[in-house]
């Protein structure tokens, strides 16, 4: 992908911000120097005479065309193309060519302060060409110096030595700025260089490891899918063969079905489960109340937090609005709240926390036991990761992805030694326009 | 006829493991995992323990239930 930027001697803009910054740049430093120029010769009118109409007119000209190059530059939706930049940059060389002799000989004087403008050639052709095209024009605006020396001399009759001498320095000078500015910019061009081929090298690293690891997720997945399928089914077929013996008897051929009939039934969850982790459905936001939210969730899941001693408490301020899809949410609650009671010691507390931060509204789900193990928090939300003897492994993932197709998010912000919890971030309620949910 | 132990944390598994063995005149007897098998395995002699590969523990060590019989 290197390859026109390795062969080019030049430094290219490789983005339009820096097309414009570059160009932009070369436009605004030929209008100071313009200016410049011609505020010069104004001031020092005694000495070299006011700028008659026709250098003025030419100088005017030449400002307005940078200002036109310096808005069409900034009006430009590309960068140019390595040949346009070349075909703008050689007529902007020779424009200040011939700007710098042709004032000269309006100037009519052997020491013309427009020879300056010979400068900008020499920094334009550095920039964009290679360092044999900078000497060539470096030689061009020396031996221009010197026909100007040598043709006022032709017609003012006499030269002093000296004139010829100043030319010289001046051409030293150029040749100086010359190299030197050429080899600044390919210095920059060979980190520029470095740093495209470094950049390069990121993204394509960056595109392997994104591969490699949807590849991995992948297998896991099918892997655990096939593990989650494989053992209902093993069931359903031994039960049903098992059944069909002749030897056994009428009792337990009807336990056989019933077994066939409930990893039939688990099966079916599974799947239902496993659609709403793949394909959750869209969610339709309301302004939902969400006192009345983890009221509602904790009444849905006392049987079972009955079942195991476990109190529930919900602590949410009546005004708290958030803006979610209800359905959405409860599945998600609920999914918490079973997990926080299966975790919880007998005796123990599930607590339901919502609170308002800063715009987002917060709902915490708190269990009192030992904190998840280490090695199995980075697991956490992958589909069918599970320590429960009876889970699918399903429920954090269906709720952690409810979560963030609801514009909000699932962590687990506390995590042992004595209790756990995870919080659900998502969006406050704007307005109270919108109908609300009655749970 | 053997005394046979079958290991397995699936109550539906084990179950139809211990029909289709009793059925073959067996002596069946069933353990829901690591710690059950290891107490009925130092109370009592089997000829054989069926057990599952990969059952949860309560210290969560992974140990295969055969491990401890054996």
């Amino acid at each position: 992908m290197n390859t026109d930027l390795e062969r080019s001697p030049r430094l290219i803009p490789q983005t339009l911000a820096s097309f414009k910054r570059q160009q932009s740049k070369l436009a605004i430093l030929n209008l100071i120097v313009l200016a410049t120029l011609l505020l010069i010769h104004t001031f020092f009118a005694n000495h070299f005479g006011l700028p008659t109409p026709t250098l003025l007119t030419m100088l005017g000209a030449a400002f307005l065309l940078r200002a036109v190059e310096l808005i069409w530059v900034q009006q430009r939706t590309s960068p140019l193309s390595p040949f346009g930049l070349q075909l703008l940059t050689s007529g902007s060389i020779v424009l200040n060519l011939a700007l710098a002799f042709t004032a000269a000989l309006l100037t009519n004087r052997p020491d013309a302060q427009y020879f300056v403008l010979l400068a900008m050639p020499i920094i334009e052709a550095a920039f964009t060409f290679s360092l044999f095209s900078t000497l060539a024009i470096t030689v061009a605006a020396g031996m221009l110096n010197f026909l100007w020396i040598v043709l006022y001399g032709w017609r003012h009759g006499q030269v002093l030595p000296n004139e010829y001498f100043d030319a010289a320095t001046i051409s030293l000078i150029y040749g100086c700025v010359g190299v030197l500015v050429w080899m600044l910019v390919n210095d920059l061009r060979t980190n520029q260089i470095e740093l495209a081929r470094n950049m390069s090298e990121l993204e394509q690293t960056r595109e392997r490891l994104l591969v490699e690891e949807k590849l991995g997720a992948v297998g896991r997945l099918s892997s655990a899918i096939a593990h989650e399928i494989r053992n209902p089914v093993a069931m359903i077929s031994s039960s049903l063969a098992t059944a069909m013996r002749g030897t056994v008897d009428a009792e337990q051929r009807e336990m056989m079905f019933d077994i066939a009939a409930k990893e039939a039934t688990r099966l079916e969850q599974l799947t239902n489960d496993f659609l709403a982790y793949a394909r959750p459905r869209p969610p339709t936001k309301v302004v939902n109340n969400v006192a009345d939210l983890l009221a509602y969730v904790a009444d849905l899941s006392r049987a079972h937090a009955d079942s195991r001693s476990v109190s529930l408490t919900v602590n949410a301020p009546d005004e708290l609005l958030c803006d979610c899809d209800p359905v959405g949410l409860q599945q998600l609650l609920l999914n918490l709240v079973m997990n926080a009671i299966d975790a919880s010691p007998p005796v123990a507390t599930v607590t339901l926390t919502g609170k308002g931060a800063s715009g987002r509204v917060l709902i915490e789900v708190e269990n009192w036991g030992e904190g998840i193990p280490p090695d199995d928090l980075k697991h956490i939300f992958e589909p069918f990761f599970t320590t429960k003897l009876r889970g699918t492994g399903l429920g954090l993932a269906i709720a952690h992805t409810i979560a963030r197709s609801q514009g909000g998010d699932l962590t687990l912000t506390e995590n042992g030694p004595d209790r756990v919890r995870f919080s659900v971030n998502l969006p406050a309620a704007v307005g109270a326009s919108i109908e609300m949910v009655k749970h | 006829m053997a005394r046979i132990l079958v290991v397995d944390d699936e109550p539906h598994m084990r179950r139809i493991l211990a029909t289709n063995l009793q059925q073959d005149g067996h002596a069946v007897f069933e353990a829901g995992g690591v710690e059950e098998a290891r107490k009925k395995i130092a109370s009592g002699e089997y000829e054989a323990v069926i057990t599952d590969q990969k059952m949860p523990r309560r210290d969560r060590s992974g140990c295969p239930a055969a491990r401890t019989a054996g």
